[in-house]
């Protein structure tokens, strides 16, 4: 799993699967950049062709620990069947997402 | 259900005595392995009869989380016995490619694969459906267990009418192969579903997490009330037969009322019950340890 930190911004390339085996390491990942002062999260699904419920439970967990810290988890370049996978969840409502990386980065982050 | 174990077990019986009948004119192995599965079908559902009725006794002082892992135990029953049936049955078939032999009557043996044909299609097609309704995994294997018995009848069918053709030929040489050839055929078609039963019951008395549908119902529902509740933890879940166990604690404002955090947990539990069938939910509620920013920075806390 990629990271790289860009204008305050903690940029996280997921996995091609993020499902019960790759989720641990997933969250493990997030929540040591949060308890390193992490505000803001942007996930890059650029490779991800496959999401389950333990990804998404991760996200979901991310998200909440962020917003407990004033920050915010950005999701970005989602594949269709991992859009739909999140629109059937009812997760497009709660996340912010964006069509690319580069869009995700310029929005604003939400005080 | 226990009308669809009553029709599974009076097939099973029909399927027995059709066999046992046939055997000793065709002197097959093929239909002789046949009727081993039949015997193991026949005793699962006598035994499948008598779980379901357990299954469905409610918790007492001594088993408080119910019966119903019975019909997982059935589960591995059904795959260990048809597991030791192909081993037993693939030895026969390669002692007979040894010493082969002829069938008898091999038309006799043709019209009773086909009546097992019958039976089995339409049992697995009713005995399934009624395993959708019901949510268990007995009678769902049971109906698994008509369909691919229904294919193994087909396979033997076929075999027989080979059987007849290289005899109407003269090709008796290679006739006396056809049988042993369709045993083992049986008993390649019958190896992965049985090992996939077997492990797949024992994953559940293991107490392997339930599927993944039922699972995405729970996280479904976690987003949906997401902006009422900090945080939540220990998501466990489990399934014991039909019935299927998820828990979970929920962090809460500390300051909330008890009477309403008590409400939105019940109405999250009742929300989780709804969409996962024969399930059980416990939620247990924490307080929160007032470690937000929001009360770092004195602002309103949005959970309140």
């Amino acid at each position: 799993m990629q990271i790289k930190s860009l204008n305050d911004c903690n940029v996280v390339q997921m996995e091609e699967k993020l499902d019960a085996l790759t989720s641990d390491e997933v969250e493990k990942a997030l929540m040591g950049l949060i308890d390193n002062g992490a505000k803001r999260i942007v996930c890059v699904f650029e490779l991800t062709e496959y999401i389950s419920s333990a990804g998404l439970r991760v996200l979901l967990v991310v998200a909440k620990k962020l917003k407990k810290m004033g920050g915010e988890l950005v999701l970005c370049s989602l594949k269709p069947l991992v859009y739909k996978v999140l629109d059937m969840a009812g997760f497009i409502s709660i996340f912010k997402i964006f069509g690319s990386e580069e869009e995700a980065l310029k929005s604003p982050q939400e005080k | 259900m226990v009308q669809g174990v009553k029709i599974s077990l009076f097939g099973n019986l029909i399927l027995f005595l059709v066999k046992a009948t046939a055997l000793p004119f065709v002197n097959s192995l093929a239909i002789l392995s046949d009727l081993g599965i039949s015997c193991v079908a026949l005793a699962i559902s006598i035994i499948l009869y008598y779980s379901i009725k357990l299954a469905d006794k409610p918790a007492d002082p001594f088993h408080n989380y119910g019966y119903s892992k019975v019909e997982n135990v059935c589960e591995a029953m059904e795959g260990v016995v048809l597991i030791g049936i192909i081993l037993a049955i693939s030895v026969q078939a390669a002692m007979n490619f040894i010493h082969p032999k002829h069938t008898n009557m091999p038309w006799v043996g043709f019209i009773c694969s086909i009546i097992s044909v019958v039976i089995n299609f339409i049992g697995a097609f009713y005995i399934l459906g009624l395993a959708k309704k019901s949510s268990s995994p007995a009678i769902h294997a049971e109906g698994l267990h008509y369909r691919l018995e229904g294919f193994i009848s087909l396979a033997i069918g076929i075999s027989f009418i080979i059987s007849i053709i290289l005899r109407l030929n003269g090709l008796n040489k290679i006739d006396a192969f056809v049988d042993p050839v369709a045993t083992l055929l049986v008993s390649f078609m019958l190896i992965f579903p049985s090992f996939n039963l077997a492990r797949s019951a024992f994953f559940k008395l293991l107490d392997a997490s339930i599927e993944e549908s039922s699972k995405m119902e729970v996280i479904k529902l976690l987003g949906k009330y997401s902006h009422k509740y900090c945080d939540f933890r220990d998501l466990k879940s489990r399934s014991a037969g039909r019935k299927k166990f998820v828990e979970l604690k929920l962090i809460l404002p500390e300051d909330i009322p008890f009477k309403e955090g008590h409400a939105l947990a019940i109405a999250l539990e009742k929300d989780i019950s709804r969409n996962i069938s024969e399930s059980e939910i416990m939620i247990k509620v924490e307080p929160c340890g007032k470690d937000c920013h929001y009360i770092q920075k004195n602002q309103r806390c949005p959970y309140l």
